[in-house]
């Protein structure tokens, strides 16, 4: 049995044929996967989820959904309540 | 949280802000007393972003483009953000102008665009950094004295380490939320998009953590050396690894909250200061109601500057000013003891010492 190396393991290959990078795709992935969330965080004016993902790799990833963010929900402002057991507690009462 | 609830934000959505870019109603309102630091300022902006634009990069860059258009385009933003900065400025003529604010205003611009940006700069103006834009520096300078209590609970030996100086190197970064220190515009739309959705005092915990992550480096110069400290300091590390530096961040401010800090560091912080007001969506504040506080810290500033003027002037003055209670003091005492013919028991006193020293009383 051959053994596959770290390199083989990094890249793939698509239906023509075409080499892969896998680990590139898995982060075009994730990203795009993140901003969807951005967005529906956005569109559910989800400000406790919104803070959450700015503390995650890449914050809001683009100015464009920084803009999307601001203009529903005002997010460049907001500030939540921190309490003493780490936990986030939106005292907005929405 | 409800749909449809709720404006979310440190105010009413639905309450516009006065600043609305599309209204040039503010170029009639006067002028504001710093406008002209405004324009020298904006004259150094966009230097390093974005897309490193500037004159100077640009033909290092891109050799065989147009540096007009360059030079266009840079005035153009820095028109923009001039007129940005003024219109807000004017339209709440209590706030005073300081020297990096042009450098937040200016990610603001380029995030979201100068319509947008109008809105935002206002009340993060009002809202966030409003202790900076007192006619006094005394507040951000209070800010700075969170840093040491943070260290001082999460890392008791490198704080002592730094003991001998004086929390200014954070002044710059803090101030302009990093926006002065960071050069990539990438990093610094990130690290806004963490330390505005936070608390204010977040901006502290992060310069907190900065320096807990450059533990050995520091603890490498000698105390004696505190300007060395200093200098090392006021400089952000390069490269500044932003994910793990907000991930320490969110560790120091959960396991070191505000209200934990050593020496009473937050009930010191005044309930005006936004380190205080802006911290719950409790109270949805209005930017009317942003400027009401801002007039009562602006009070406050000066009650403690005048009290302490007078602790100098007494101190200045302690002598004489000694000498002149004493002799009120005994004034207001013998003339009360002899209206109230206390003065009785003193003479009598006073006539047997003169017998004891075989001294005759006067007839």
């Amino acid at each position: 049995m051959s053994q596959v190396s770290g390199k083989d393991k990094e890249t793939s290959e698509d239906s023509d044929g075409h080499p892969v990078n896998l680990i590139s795709l898995s982060r075009t992935s994730a990203q795009s996967l993140k901003k969807d969330a951005i967005r529906q965080a956005c569109q559910d004016r989800d400000i406790d989820e919104l803070v959450r993902l700015t503390e995650t790799a890449g914050g809001l990833l683009e100015d464009s959904l920084r803009r999307t963010a601001c203009k529903h929900c005002m997010l460049l402002t907001v500030t939540l309540r921190t309490n003493a057991a780490g936990k986030r507690a939106n005292t907005a009462g929405l | 949280m409800q749909p449809g609830k709720g404006p979310i934000l440190l105010g009413c959505e639905q309450q516009l802000s006065t600043a609305d870019a599309n209204d040039s109603s503010w170029r009639a309102l006067p002028r504001h007393r710093d406008e002209d630091q405004v324009r020298l300022d904006v004259n150094r902006a966009f230097v390093y972003y974005p897309n490193g634009i500037s004159p100077v990069s640009a033909v290092d860059r891109y050799p065989d483009n147009d540096t007009d258009e360059t030079v266009k385009e840079i005035d153009s933003k820095k028109a923009k953000l001039s007129d940005l900065i003024i219109q807000v400025l004017r339209q709440h003529s209590m706030l005073c102008y300081f020297q990096g604010y042009h450098d937040i205003v200016q990610v603001l611009l380029l995030v979201l665009g100068e319509h947008a940006a109008a809105a935002a700069v206002a009340r993060i103006s009002l809202l966030r950094i409003r202790d900076y834009m007192l006619p006094s520096l005394s507040p951000a300078l209070k800010h700075l004295q969170v840093l040491p209590a943070i260290l001082e609970i999460a890392d008791p030996h490198l704080a002592a380490h730094l003991s001998t100086t004086r929390p200014f190197f954070a002044l710059a970064a803090t101030l302009t939320l990093y926006a002065h220190d960071i050069q990539e515009y990438s990093d610094i739309a990130r690290i806004f998009d963490f330390i505005l959705a936070h608390e204010p005092v977040m901006a502290i915990y992060t310069f907190a953590a900065i320096i807990v992550s450059r533990r050995s480096e520091l603890l490498d110069i000698p105390v004696e050396e505190p300007e060395m400290l200093h200098f090392t300091l006021s400089k952000l590390p390069q490269p500044l690894d932003l994910e793990e530096l907000i991930s320490n961040t969110l560790s120091l401010f959960n396991e070191h909250p505000p209200e934990k800090l050593p020496h009473f560091t937050w009930w010191k912080i005044s309930s005006n200061s936004v380190l205080k007001t802006s911290r719950s969506l409790d109270d949805k504040q209005t930017l009317e109601q942003a400027e009401a506080l801002f007039r009562r810290q602006a009070q406050q500033l000066q009650r403690e500057e005048q009290r302490q003027k007078l602790t100098v002037l007494a101190w200045k003055y302690r002598r004489p000013a000694c000498s002149i209670v004493a002799t009120l003091l005994v004034s207001a005492a013998s003339i009360w003891l002899r209206r109230t013919g206390q003065d009785r028991f003193i003479w009598s006193f006073f006539w047997k010492v003169q017998g004891m020293f075989g001294l005759k009383s006067p007839s």
